[in-house]
């Protein structure tokens, strides 16, 4: 579970992201909606720990490496697809035939396999968000932080993604602008834009 | 231009004939060279790691120490390394003046700096995205440090090659610890100077030009993996 009070969240004097109260159960499905610059990812990032200069209180039970955040443009390490898939699980210390094996099930689950031996780097910005997805989701973690992760994706990419985050059992937050609905069944948290910017 | 179109013909047959001289300071330069970045190399790259990455006291003082040094005039190197290991000096008992070793130890010094500095600048301007995604799938420090240097590999390996490149050229350093000893310390820097102040001018334009073949090579291989300039083309 999570606990976020009076959070704010300050960069060079300006106000970033300022929630006041935000509480998520294991298990949970949120879109948090928000206009642009409202502080979405900011607050993901909080979650994930990536982002550790804040005032307020966020209290969480899953580990860090239980928290996966999946960046709004994701970045693809050099090497194959299926070794930025696997990347994870090797961390993990997972066998390596197994990684193999889970890598190539997860990348059939987003309908990507035929791109395991592709070039990570040389991918399309659909295919590299699905991948990107893969290399998440691969990892089996208690939660999934997505920043906007239907974006640039076509039909069969967005029912494949959908198919696979419906079946997990994980904690799902999905960052996704106003006007631009998440197509995951959730509850929705609307994030206001920090009112007054400055100092 | 007699003299230079005469010492070119002398050079090509010496090559020709591979004269003992020549390739003996020629092969002399390239593993000392060929060490001394090594050596440079494993210690550069994980205190360009630390700066780029660490929150180090000083940290800003230590860059710019780096950064200095990378345009520290040889001959400089050379007379702290003389001082350092002639017999009264800290190092005087290892009895390494005069030898291949001191010319290595002293080319380290020199690349070293080199291979910090670019190794920094590499890392400091990564996309953060790298390092955060490792973070987030679970990598421990030393995988992530792994996946960075791996990600950074064309700028470390421009790092070598620049630092290569400016210890197989230096002769501040080989003429002052070295000693330019035949057969045993001379290299193809300082056996030019002196081959060319004996007179001997087609030795010392043989060993220029194997100088320059190997520099060129070196310089063809920085110029092809250095990232392509984003631009308007010119009309």
């Amino acid at each position: 579970m999570l606990r976020i009070q009076d959070l704010q969240v300050k960069k060079q004097g300006h106000l970033l992201c300022h929630v006041e109260t935000l509480n998520v159960e294991s298990g949970d499905r949120l879109t948090i909606t928000g206009e642009n610059g409202a502080g979405k990812s900011t607050l993901l990032r909080v979650i994930a720990g990536l982002e550790r200069t804040f005032s307020g209180t966020v209290h969480t039970k899953w580990e860090l490496n239980q928290r996966v955040y999946v960046h709004q443009d994701p970045v693809m390490f050099h090497g194959s697809v299926q070794q930025n898939v696997e990347f994870g699980l090797k961390s993990r210390g997972v066998p390596k035939s197994c990684c193999k094996e889970q890598s190539i099930e997860m990348l059939e689950r987003l309908k990507c396999s035929h791109l395991h031996s592709s070039d990570a780097t040389r991918l399309s910005s659909g295919e590299r968000r699905r991948v990107a997805l893969a290399r998440a989701i691969v990892i089996n973690p208690s939660v999934l932080l997505l920043d906007e992760p239907f974006a640039e994706l076509d039909s069969t990419g967005i029912d494949a993604v959908l198919q696979v985050l419906e079946s997990l059992p994980s904690t799902i937050l999905v960052a996704s602008p106003t006007g631009s609905p998440s197509p995951l069944r959730s509850e929705s948290f609307l994030l206001r834009p920090p009112e007054k910017r400055g100092k | 231009m007699q003299l230079i179109q005469d010492g070119l013909i002398g050079a090509w047959d010496l090559l020709i004939q591979q004269d003992k001289l020549v390739f003996d300071a020629a092969f002399r330069s390239v593993w000392i060279s060929i060490v001394a970045v090594c050596l440079a190399a494993g210690v550069g790259i994980p205190v360009g790691w630390q700066l780029a990455r660490k929150k180090l006291p000083f940290r800003r003082i230590f860059v710019m120490v780096f950064q200095t040094g990378m345009s520290i005039p040889t001959v400089l190197i050379g007379l702290v390394c003389f001082a350092m290991f002639s017999r009264k000096g800290p190092l005087g008992s290892l009895e390494l003046l005069y030898s291949s070793e001191a010319i290595v130890l002293g080319e380290f010094c020199l690349a070293m700096p080199i291979i910090v500095s670019w190794v920094y600048r590499t890392l400091a301007s990564q996309d953060p995205r790298i390092r955060e995604t490792a973070l987030t799938l679970g990598a421990g420090s030393f995988r992530r440090a792994i996946l960075e240097l791996k990600e950074a590999r064309v700028g470390i390996v421009l790092a070598l090659l620049t630092a290569f490149s400016r210890c197989f050229t230096e002769l501040g350093i080989a003429m002052m610890v070295g000693g330019n000893i035949k057969f045993k310390t001379r290299t193809l820097t300082t056996a030019t100077a002196l081959e060319t102040t004996k007179g001997e001018f087609e030795r010392g334009i043989a060993m220029s030009l194997i100088l320059l073949a190997i520099a060129l090579v070196v310089t063809l291989t920085i110029a092809a993996l250095s990232p392509k300039e984003k631009g308007v083309e010119p009309c």
